[in-house]
């Protein structure tokens, strides 16, 4: 039987007590994608954060990676990519992908900002990865949206993890980069097994990339489901 | 244009309240502005008495006694040490105390008891709190230090955790979803996020304390203020305007010094409207 790593039954999300989206129930299988569809405001981006543990669920349960919300899963089997690259603006592209390393830290560590030299070369390695060679040292406020976008991903793949949760992933990159972008998505995913679920606006790369689409609708719809995965096997 | 009348909605409300309620709080503001002068009495008071006292004034200080800057720049540094290192233990012990009383860092409750903290240090003005390690420790630079290291943990706290609180927020959640730990979140996000402001309020309390240094020396807690009480009382104006000018000069070199720190650190500083 194939693991989910993430489960909702009934699941309701939303802000300050007021729901946005209700009884919500899907999985994600190991190694699937899962892309969610809809209108700007009908809660897509707050369903991810809820399963990326940011805001409580309101009602219902969800698991994620064997964790029951709120409570989150083990450091470091987590991937986020939020919708505004969240990003120290500060810090260099490489002290910001390697955040997505920081599980790997001690609290000496931590206090004295010293990574291994494995998680560097990793990080560096992702950075290549993403197509932004030669951008490590940049501070990420001098890098272009698109530049800060592909920060982001590397940020999540250098964690190698089992679930990655991707707000708008391919906004701001030009049709190239997101086709590389996909590339290194569906080889991370062929290696590890890694489930996404993702934030899509763009129809046409929701289906490429996706087993399955879910369109979320208002408050209180069905959520229709439709089976995608037209992308050829790399 | 359509007139069919629309149903007034929630977020309709809300946002009429939110302009009423802030004309109320203009209007409040300026009518307690008119009570306070009223009450002071300003309206009453007469400027050609100060004339007459400032004609006095310049005759006394004008030309200015240059022998007095020797003296006068032993004592600035021993301000400027005090500052510094008031500054310094000031701005170290305020970090942790701040980061407790930002609202988006930690619970309420420890939120409060770190303002009630940082509240209770700026009761007294550094003045006051040299007179008492005056009285505890006797005069000299250790009891200006302990008061402007103390006023300082009060003030900059108070501005350090309104500056974490304005902080975006989606790098700290990025990161905390990524499973780094709280303290991590602190160590790499919230303080790199933080470092303009953090330098930039760190300069602006050392010259607003070498200024309190100068001042905290007529009490008795060491600096250039001390100079300053002796020649006042002596009526010495023209060894007094040197040793004013002298502050001064500092002043603005650590306002220059703020600027190209901030440069460092941070890069670029300037903007499109400053060029």
């Amino acid at each position: 039987m194939t693991k989910s790593p993430v489960h909702c039954r009934e699941l309701a999300v939303g802000y300050n007590g007021e729901a946005v989206l209700e009884t919500l129930s899907f999985t994600v299988p190991e190694g699937e994608t899962v892309s969610l569809v809809g209108r700007s405001g009908c809660g897509k981006t707050t369903l991810l954060k809820t399963l990326a543990g940011i805001l409580p669920p309101l009602a219902g349960e969800a698991t994620v990676l064997g964790s029951r919300l709120p409570a989150a899963p083990p450091a470091g089997t987590l991937g986020y990519i939020p919708q505004g690259h969240g990003l120290v603006p500060h810090e260099s592209a490489l002290t910001n992908v390697l955040h997505g390393r920081l599980s790997d830290l001690g609290i000496l560590r931590s206090l004295l900002g010293r990574y291994p030299k494995d998680a560097v070369r990793e990080a560096r390695a992702a950075i290549e990865q993403v197509g932004l060679a030669g951008k490590e040292h940049s501070r990420v406020k001098e890098l272009s949206g698109g530049q800060q976008r592909r920060v982001a991903i590397a940020r999540a793949f250098v964690q190698e993890p089992d679930l990655l949760l991707a707000d708008e992933m391919f906004s701001e990159l030009d049709r190239e980069t997101a086709q590389s972008i996909i590339r290194c998505l569906d080889s991370l995913q062929a290696e590890t097994g890694m489930a996404v679920v993702i934030v899509e606006h763009n129809l046409e790369i929701a289906h490429e990339i996706s087993d399955t689409v879910l369109a979320l609708g208002e408050q209180g719809d069905e959520m229709p489901t439709e089976p995608a995965r037209n992308r050829s096997s790399s | 244009m359509s007139n069919v009348e629309r149903p007034i909605s929630v977020a309709y409300v809300r946002s009429r309240l939110r302009t009423v309620s802030r004309s109320i709080f203009v209007l409040v503001l300026l009518t307690f502005a008119g009570w306070s002068v009223v009450v002071l009495e300003l309206h009453h008071v007469d400027l050609s008495g100060g004339v007459v006292g400032l004609s006095f004034l310049y005759g006394a200080a004008i030309p200015p006694e240059m022998s007095v800057l020797r003296v006068g720049i032993g004592g600035l540094v021993e301000t400027l040490y005090i500052a510094y290192l008031g500054t310094l233990f000031g701005v170290m012990l305020s970090m942790p105390i701040s980061l407790l009383a930002s609202r988006n860092l930690f619970p309420r409750h420890i939120n409060l008891l770190a303002r009630w903290m940082l509240a209770g240090l700026r009761v007294l003005p550094s003045i006051l709190w040299a007179v008492i390690f005056v009285i505890l420790l006797g005069t000299g630079p250790p009891a200006g230090v302990l008061a402007i290291t103390l006023y300082t943990v009060g003030f900059v706290g108070k501005l350090e955790y309104e500056s974490f609180e304005g902080l975006d927020n989606e790098p700290m959640e990025a990161v905390s979803a990524l499973g780094a730990t709280r303290l991590q979140v602190l160590r790499f996000v919230v303080i790199p996020q933080a470092v303009n402001a953090l330098i930039s309020q760190s300069m602006f309390m050392f010259e607003y304390n070498v200024r309190h240094a100068a001042a905290i020396g007529i009490v008795g807690a060491g600096g250039i203020g001390y100079y300053i009480m002796a020649y006042l009382n002596f009526h010495q104006f023209d060894r007094v305007v040197v040793l004013l000018a002298l502050i001064f000069a500092v002043v603005i070199v650590v306002d220059e010094l703020s600027y190209h720190l901030r440069s460092l650190f941070l890069g670029d500083t300037s903007t499109s409207l400053s060029t």
